[in-house]
C-alpha cells in the first residue's frame, strides 16, 4: 500500500475522529500529521491493506496519549461511565430531525461511550476490530457498544422532547 | 426479533450516515500527499543506495578477487609448465647437433619455427642464450601462447608471448616451485616470460 494511497482512503475518516475526539481543528490537523508522518516510515509494518484504518487510528491515538500526557490532560474513563448511561430501551430508529442534534448529544456522552460510537459508526470498524485496537475482549465491546448507543438515543429523544416543549 | 433487528438497522443506519466523516482540510491533504512523494522518494534513494553499496561491496570484492589472481599468475604458469614437461614428451621441430650450427643461425631458426607454429617469436633468454639447443615443441597454455626449447643438457625453457605478474625482480635467482626432484623458477625478460624447468641431478646453481 502506497502512502498516497493511505491518505486517498484514509485521511478523511482519520480527521473526522481526531476532529471528534479532541474537539480543536488545530491540534487535530497537527496529530493527524503526525500520525500519518509515522505511518509512512513504518509502512512496512502494515501487512494487511484492509487493516490500515485501524492500524492508522492505533497510532492517531498513541499521538493523542502523547499529547495529553505532555499537557497533563490526558482524561481517563473507565466502566463506570457505562454503568452511568441510561440502560437499553427499545431500538427503534429516531426521528431524522433529531439527528441534528447528534454532535451535541454525542458531545455530552462520557468519553468511552463516545470513542465507541465513533469507531464503530464513524470509522466503521467492526466489533473484531474495535476489541482489538482498544485491546478489550470481544463481548465488552458488543455489549458497551449496545448500551452507548440506547443512552445516545435516549439523549436525542429527550432532546427532541425539550425542543418541543420549548416551541408549545 | 425481526421487527428488532429492522429497526436496530435503522438506527445503526441513521448514525452510520449522520457520522459519515467530512472531507479533510485540502492543506493537510496536500501536506501529507506531498510528504507520501519525499517518503516515496527517500526510499528510492535508500534502495539505490543500498544497491550501490552492495555493487561497491561486489565489485571490490571481484577486484580484490582479480588482483589476487593476477598475483599469483607467476606462479601457475610455473607449474603449468612443470606439468607439460614432465607430461609431454615430444619435440615439434629438432637440432642437428652434428650441423653445429652457430648460435645466431640456431636463435633465428628458434624465431622462425615459433613464429609459425606458435604464433610468436620466440628465443632462448641472454642468460642461456649460449646453451645448445636439442629442439622445441608448442605448449597448450591457458590463455597464453607459449614454447618450450629444449636444452642439451636436459633442462627446458618455456618461453610466454607476455611477461607474468606477480614476478619480482630477483626471481630468476632463486627457485619458485621444487617437487619430485624438479626445480622451477620463472621471470620476466624483454617482455616475455620465462619458465626454466630443471629435472632431477640436472640442477646448475
Amino acid at each position: 500500500m502506497t502512502c498516497e494511497s493511505l491518505v486517498d482512503e484514509h485521511l478523511n475518516a482519520v480527521h473526522a475522529y481526531a476532529r471528534s475526539k479532541l474537539r480543536q481543528e488545530d491540534l487535530a490537523k497537527e496529530l493527524v500529521q503526525r500520525t500519518f508522518l509515522k505511518a509512512f516510515q513504518k509502512r512496512s509494518q502494515l501487512r494487511d491493506p484492509l487493516a490500515a484504518r485501524g492500524w492508522l487510528l492505533s497510532i492517531l491515538r498513541n499521538e493523542i496519549a502523547m499529547e495529553f500526557r505532555s499537557t497533563a490532560r490526558f482524561e481517563v474513563w473507565d466502566d463506570q461511565d457505562f454503568e452511568a448511561l441510561p440502560g437499553p430501551e427499545n431500538e427503534e430508529g429516531v426521528d431524522p430531525s433529531l439527528l441534528e442534534a447528534l454532535p451535541d448529544a454525542l458531545g455530552r456522552m462520557p468519553e468511552a461511550a463516545r470513542n465507541l460510537l465513533l469507531l464503530r459508526y464513524q470509522q466503521e470498524l467492526s466489533y473484531e476490530q474495535i476489541a482489538d485496537l482498544l485491546d478489550l475482549p470481544l463481548g465488552t465491546v458488543q455489549s458497551r457498544l449496545h448500551r452507548a448507543k440506547a443512552a445516545l438515543k435516549t439523549a436525542l429523544n429527550k432532546e427532541g422532547l425539550s425542543q418541543k416543549g420549548g416551541m408549545s | 426479533m425481526k421487527e428488532y433487528q429492522s429497526t436496530s438497522i435503522s438506527f445503526d443506519h441513521q448514525l452510520t450516515k449522520a457520522l459519515h466523516p467530512g472531507d479533510a482540510p485540502e492543506d493537510l491533504r496536500l501536506n501529507l500527499l506531498k510528504a507520501a512523494k519525499t517518503q516515496g522518494t527517500h526510499r528510492t534513494w535508500h534502495a539505490l543506495g543500498i544497491a550501490a553499496v552492495l555493487m561497491l561491496l561486489l565489485g571490490s570484492g571481484a577486484w580484490g578477487w582479480m588482483a589476487h589472481w593476477n598475483q599469483r599468475e607467476g606462479e601457475r604458469f610455473t607449474r603449468a609448465a612443470l606439468q607439460d614437461f614432465i607430461q609431454v614428451q615430444r619435440m615439434d621441430f629438432t637440432v642437428d647437433a652434428s650441423a653445429q650450427e652457430s648460435m645466431e643461425k640456431c636463435m633465428e631458426r628458434c624465431r622462425q619455427w615459433s613464429a609459425q607454429a606458435v604464433g610468436f617469436s620466440a628465443t632462448l633468454p641472454k642468460s642461456l642464450a649460449d646453451q645448445p639447443l636439442k629442439g622445441g615443441n608448442a605448449c597448450t597454455m591457458p590463455s597464453c601462447r607459449s614454447a618450450c626449447f629444449l636444452l642439451q643438457d636436459g633442462r627446458a625453457v618455456y618461453v610466454f608471448e607476455h611477461t607474468l605478474k606477480g614476478l619480482d625482480v630477483g626471481s630468476n635467482k632463486r627457485p619458485m616451485i621444487i617437487a619430485s626432484g624438479y626445480r622451477a623458477r620463472a621471470w620476466n625478460e624483454d617482455g616475455r616470460g620465462y619458465v626454466l624447468i630443471e629435472p632431477p641431478g640436472r640442477w646448475k646453481s
